[in-house]
């Protein structure tokens, strides 16, 4: 008997408004800041908000099965509905792993990539890393997280939101007790 | 590397709208950088021929601290067989972009676009029906001479129709071209048609591209267009280029050689001396 293969996806959601790697200043801002490094050589372009949509695992995967059903119909729903599980989805980050059958690998990720929407709020999902262990998903997952917590914390410190700050930093702990409580 | 070839931009520079566009292009290249790509073409899409009073309207956004090749390029949408549109290198107005597409919309044109126009791309509207059918003979043209067709995913993003017109389009041009010279590219108007380049190599298997292949389309035949550019705009007959000294970086001075470097350490070494012998 041959052992039921898995894939884990580490997929990351983008909205408009999702912090990347700089810290985007208001335009009011810029003068008083301008001597610090961390400057968005893009300019503004609008992602200083750190209010991001709270998404929470079931309507992320009702819109992935949407899509699955829009796309593929319902052969293709019916072939990822059983080993199709969110194993882990943080909203500080908005990077989350799932479990699919390693056949229908290309079905999930094609079905993820038309997603334009959560709870009317655009997005993009990025694929980050796709494994066949969870193992690995979970070290990219800590060194996702760590990544995109450090440019919030980056970005809460710009904007002298000191609340936020101190905030972010337990986020991080919370993240990374939870990553590493996944089961193996 | 990744590279995404068809980033379209259309207001002129000093118009209402050109500040708006601007504030959404830097969202889009923002995006792109975030989402690992490292070349991008600005598109500026002209329908019929092109005038003589024609000025490139594509501005390079100054980036420090980024690496992100960026090459502005224009996509001639033709759809009359007399008309003569002055595509060569010659021509001062086409030759101030770096990357020429065309678009042909009947089969006559496609035929003489594959067979003598001397552009790098040919871009087929995919998300509407092909007005005709692609042929091997004369697709089999276009490959010989190194020239690449264009498969645009951000309309298959924005609606469904358009999703499986362009599903159905890109099977038979993969049909036709065997997979070979094909290369994606997004025709995002919005950051958020943007998709990462990992996803649509994904998207482009489903297309029916095998994996290695679909990562080509968006890295190496994207380079190759790039080159193919290259070398028609700035080379004479695609075998010498001339460059000044002065433009190589500090990595690409042995390309001078030793003869060269021992001359100019003797000019610095007469100049030394005669510095010397003027100031006692």
């Amino acid at each position: 008997m041959v052992r039921f293969k898995n894939r884990y996806l580490l997929f990351e959601v983008v909205y408009a408004n999702t912090p990347l790697r700089w810290a985007s200043i208001p335009a009011s801002n810029t003068l008083e800041l301008s001597s610090t490094a961390d400057q968005n050589p893009f300019g503004d372009t609008g992602r200083n908000n750190c209010q991001l949509p709270q998404i929470s695992n079931k309507d992320l995967m009702v819109a992935l099965k949407d899509s699955i059903a829009g796309n593929f119909g319902d052969y293709g729903a019916g072939l990822t509905q059983r080993p199709l599980t969110l194993k882990y989805f943080s909203p500080h980050t908005n990077i989350g792993i799932l479990r699919i059958s390693r056949e229908e690998l290309h079905i999930v990720w094609g079905a993820l990539t038309f997603i334009t929407q959560l709870k009317g709020n655009p997005c993009i999902f990025r694929v980050l890393h796709t494994s066949g262990t969870i193992r690995h998903c979970q070290s990219r997952t800590i060194a996702y997280d760590r990544d995109r917590i450090m440019a919030l914390r980056n970005q809460a410190q710009l904007l002298k939101d000191d609340q936020a700050f101190t905030q972010l930093g337990l986020a991080l702990k919370d993240s990374l007790d939870e990553v590493n409580a996944l089961e193996l | 590397m990744f590279y995404d070839l068809n980033l379209p931009v259309s207001a002129t520079p000093g118009s209402a709208q050109a500040a708006q566009e601007q504030l959404e292009t830097r969202k889009r290249v923002e995006l792109l950088n975030h989402l690992g790509y490292q070349a991008v073409a600005y598109n500026h899409e002209v329908t019929g021929k092109i005038g003589n009073n024609h000025i490139n309207p594509i501005t390079k956004l100054n980036l420090p601290g980024i690496n992100l090749k960026q090459y502005s390029r224009l996509t001639l949408v033709v759809d009359d067989v007399s008309q003569n549109y002055g595509l060569n290198t010659g021509n001062p107005t086409i030759s101030s972009y770096d990357i020429i597409a065309v678009q042909p919309t009947n089969e006559k044109l496609f035929q003489a676009a594959c067979g003598t126009f001397e552009v790098d791309i040919i871009s087929l509207d995919m998300s509407a029906r092909l007005p005709f059918y692609l042929k091997h003979s004369t697709v089999g043209l276009a490959i010989e001479r190194g020239i690449y067709f264009e498969l645009c995913y951000s309309a298959a993003i924005r609606d469904a129709s358009a999703r499986r017109n362009l599903i159905s389009n890109a099977q038979s041009l993969i049909r036709v071209t065997r997979g070979k010279n094909i290369i994606l590219s997004s025709q995002a108007m919005r950051a958020m048609e943007l998709r990462g380049p990992y996803d649509i190599v994904n998207f482009g298997t489903l297309l029916g591209l095998n994996q290695a292949t679909a990562k080509d389309c968006l890295s190496s035949h994207c380079r190759a267009v790039a080159m193919h550019a290259e070398t028609r705009r700035n080379t004479t007959r695609a075998v010498i280029s001339v460059a000044p000294v002065s433009s190589l970086t500090e990595t690409e001075t042995w390309k001078l050689g030793n003869k060269r470097k021992i001359q100019v350490s003797k000019d610095t070494a007469q100049k030394k001396k005669s510095k010397e012998s003027s100031s006692s």
